[in-house]
């Protein structure tokens, strides 16, 4: 027994002294780069990130400085990005729907080319539509074949554009693609008989539906959301599309060749993150977002689902 | 009405407390500051603030953000009337008459007009969103793609009032605008247009880079060039002795708080043109999609058009100051109505106020009005105490401006190009935008030299976007029919409107030739 004690004591000793000696510490301000400009949801990820980072004190004297390189829907700081190949002293906080873009429209640069780090965030989508508008979301599938049900979405190429081209495709509807210039104009159509359906992302639908104006009919997730309001609202998964699932997933990036001890320093700096408490109420809840985790291996998996499986379809619907 | 004006007075209650008026006052400095600054917009501005409101009581944030924006709305017109470079996009029309104003020595009485105008126009636009708010907002719902694309290509038509004393150099600077504004991807096919490979230019030209340099580095030059011909000038005419060309040089204009104040005719000529666009205004503040920009171009033509003075407009006189600026403030108050009655941003600014009200924990949406009524009508109150304050602070500190015009030109014009520099870097933090900065000020200084007008290139460049995406929209709905144009009432009337605006002018023609003949 004794001799157990000794055992374990003199491991958590060698574990004590080999943990600070991490290999990667970083030397300098880290910049985080949001591909975006200020206000956006990539921005307030941003913030967020580098405000619990300070607060929490979870990176002694290491500054997080955010920096908005909009333009190009992310184009223009992906190409920023890859000036800056191996640092280690760099983040980029970007949406999927960027990363998506960057196949979709076909730039020079791709998200692939970037060091995956982590995802930490996904902000469901939920197909809406007026109170007495359609039954249920099996009553619009069904109304949407005859090709006369329009669609409002804000951001083609994107991970709502992406979102519609499955929904079509699996659930073989014949939805009409409306392009609008943000989900604010989207839910004015919606709201003024202009568009039948809408694709809205809770924070952006939760105000009319409280009203009772909107109805979310159906989730693109996996999984149903866990909340009052949205608790009740079907998947396609459950309603027999499993091949119907997008969300707009926050998703933490480094440029190009980062070295894996940054990656690792970084992957456990941001499972810490995702763990406090300021985190989980401030940012996930109070923006409705539902909680995901995921580090530098089954990021860089999900990407390479999405990419591989998901934005072929860009291509076969003649975008 | 009762109702209304107990909430409204209970929002008073809210709005005076000692804590939220210390933080309206904060937020009319700030929104004065930013404005004034080229390049920093109300959006920059805000987004930047919002985080350090989180730890604040909502209404106390919502009161300061609020007075931000609209307070950006007076501070923009500064740079723009004294110095030729609008501090933000609303502003360019201002800059058009209150520049020449300060040209013609009347620099006080410009910047005193965009003020006063400034704050009628935002309390009409506030009166009216207090009466008739979710009224508005619900027959801005009625705006779809296809009315909206109707209601661009009227204003379109309106470029036409714009053109000048030479309709065909008009009509090429309005096509200039729209070449510009097609750089980009395409949204509706995903395609690339004319981007040359720049990613920065996939999401196209950015309008304050290209305001900056149009008005700000173009000036530069034409002060430079302008310096050299007076000192030539003068060199000619020291044996003669005669008086000098220019009646009051910039530099020597003395300007003090007295002489800034508007004569009581002049008061008489701003008010009415400020109340009618401060309507018009407000109208287009609550639009989906258009914003205050719009709206002060608009107000400036519908002034040109209707207006006693309209054919003096363009030449520095104060119509040409007070139509824009009580334009642009009334549509940042208009556009409060969709977001507080329905939850809608109308603009970039109002979607990052309608991010804020989610983290101080509110739901924006239909029901705001009736579930925080304390939150909504202390906002509203505020906005009233908010323009007051900002007309007093923005009117005192007039002399301390105007003292920018008497730093000679060697001095300033250096300035200038940093603030151009500066500015145009800060809207994207995009060293690109510098050259895009640079460009546009050599193609503005021909344009100038060669008397090819700016405000149609700006005018097509701000509406060709919304155009094309609002008549995309209204193809993608109707497939490709183009009956949806005529069979919605209202853009069916703006339609015929378009053609009235188009034919009673020659109309009006042939009935005099035929008066005449006969």
């Amino acid at each position: 027994m004794k001799r157990t004690l000794t055992c374990l004591a003199t491991l958590g000793l060698a574990a004590s002294l080999v943990s600070p000696a991490l290999a990667f510490e970083p030397d300098q301000d880290v910049d985080v780069i949001v591909p975006s400009s200020a206000g956006g949801g990539s921005d307030l990820f941003a913030r967020t990130l580098a405000d619990v980072i300070r607060s929490e004190n979870l990176a002694e004297d290491t500054n997080y400085v955010v920096t908005n390189r909009p333009g190009g829907s992310g184009a223009v700081a992906l190409a920023y990005a890859t000036t800056q190949t191996g640092n280690n002293d760099m983040l980029i906080t970007i949406a999927i729907g960027q990363i998506i873009s960057s196949y979709a429209l076909d730039w020079d640069i791709k998200g692939a080319d970037m060091t995956p780090i982590a995802i930490m965030a996904n902000d469901d989508f939920f197909l809406c539509a007026l109170t007495d508008r359609f039954e249920n979301a099996e009553a619009a599938i069904e109304a949407a074949k005859s090709g006369d049900i329009t669609f409002g979405s804000s951001q083609k190429a994107n991970s709502d554009h992406l979102a519609y081209l499955l929904l079509n495709k699996y659930a073989e509807t014949n939805f009409k693609y409306v392009q609008f210039g943000g989900s604010g104009e989207v839910m004015s159509a919606l709201l003024g008989g202009h568009v039948d359906v809408g694709i809205f992302n809770p924070g952006e639908a939760r105000g009319q539906i409280a009203a009772g104006t909107v109805v979310p009919l159906a989730s693109f997730s996996a999984e149903r959301m866990d909340s009052p309001m949205f608790g009740d609202t079907p998947t396609f998964t459950e309603l027999g599309y499993p091949d119907v699932v997008a969300a707009e997933t926050r998703v933490v990036l480094g440029p190009p060749e980062m070295d894996d001890d940054a990656v690792a320093y970084y992957e456990d700096l941001l499972g810490k993150v995702a763990e406090t408490d300021r985190w989980q109420q401030d940012y996930i809840a109070r923006n409705n977002l539902s909680p995901v985790f995921m580090d530098s291996a089954a990021t860089e998996e999900h990407l390479k689902t999405v990419i591989e499986k998901r934005v072929p379809i860009f291509e076969e619907s003649g975008l | 009405m009762e109702e209304t004006l107990t909430h409204l007075l209970n929002g008073f209650d809210v709005a005076l407390t000692p804590y939220n008026l210390m933080f309206a006052f904060a937020g009319a400095i700030m929104g004065l500051i930013v404005g004034a600054m080229p390049g920093i917009g109300s959006l920059a501005g805000i987004a930047l603030l919002l985080p350090l409101t989180f730890k604040l009581d909502p209404t106390a944030a919502i009161i300061m953000l609020a007075a931000i924006y609209y307070a950006n709305m007076y501070g923009g017109s500064f740079s723009g009337i004294l110095l030729n470079i609008p501090g933000d996009s609303p502003a360019v029309m201002t800059a058009l008459d209150g520049h020449r104003m300060t040209r013609n020595g009347r620099a006080g009485k410009a910047l005193f007009t965009a003020i006063l105008a400034s704050s009628i126009g935002g309390t009409i636009g506030i009166i009216i969103i207090t009466i008739m708010g979710p009224l508005l907002a619900a027959l801005g719902l009625r705006f779809g793609p296809a009315e909206m694309t109707a209601i661009i290509l009227m204003a379109f038509t309106s470029i036409g009032w714009l053109l000048g004393e030479n309709p065909t150099k008009g009509g090429l600077a309005t096509c200039l605008g729209l070449m510009l504004a097609v750089v980009g991807v395409d949204m509706a096919r995903g395609m690339s247009r004319f981007a040359f490979g720049f990613p920065e230019l996939l999401s196209g030209i950015s309008f304050v880079p290209l305001v900056i340099g149009m008005f700000g580095f173009s000036q530069v030059m034409i002060l430079m060039t302008d310096e050299r011909r007076k000192k030539r000038d003068a060199a000619q005419a020291k044996d003669t002795d005669a008086p000098q060309a220019d009646a009051v040089p910039m530099a020597q204009q003395k300007i003090r708080l007295r002489d800034s104040l508007l004569t009581r005719q002049e008061f008489f000529r701003v008010v009415p043109v400020a109340t009618k666009s401060g309507l018009l205004g407000t109208i287009i503040g609550v639009l989906p999609g258009a914003g205050a920009t719009m709206a002060a171009f608009l107000c400036y033509i519908f002034e040109k058009r209707t207006g006693g003075n309209g054919a003096a407009m363009g030449e520095g006189v104060i119509e040409g100051v007070a139509a824009p600026e009580a334009g642009n403030n009334a549509a940042a108050a208009g556009a409060f109505a969709p977001l507080l009655s329905l939850g809608i941003p109308g603009g970039g600014t109002t979607a990052v106020l309608l991010g804020g009200l989610m983290m101080w924990g509110l739901t924006p949406g239909p029901l705001l009005f009736t579930e925080q009524p304390e939150f909504s009508w202390g906002l509203i109150a505020s906005m009233y105490v908010g323009n007051i304050m900002c007309l007093i602070v923005a009117v005192s500190i007039i002399p301390f401006l105007t003292k920018i015009l008497q730093i000679p030109v060697r001095i300033i014009a250096p300035i200038i190009t940093v603030v151009c520099v500066v500015g145009a870097f800060s809207v994207n933090n995009s060293a690109f935008d510098i050259g895009v900065m640079l460009a546009s000020g050599v193609v503005g200084y021909f344009l100038v030299q060669y008397k090819y007008p700016t405000a149609p290139l700006l005018l097509a460049f701000v509406l060709a976007p919304i155009l094309e995406r609002s008549m995309r929209a209204a193809f993608e709905i109707s497939g490709g029919q183009i009956s949806i144009f005529y069979k919605s009432p209202i853009a069916l009337s703006f339609l015929l409107v378009i053609v009235a605006i188009c034919l009673v002018p020659m109309m009006i023609k042939a009935v005099r030739a035929l008066g005449q003949r006969g």
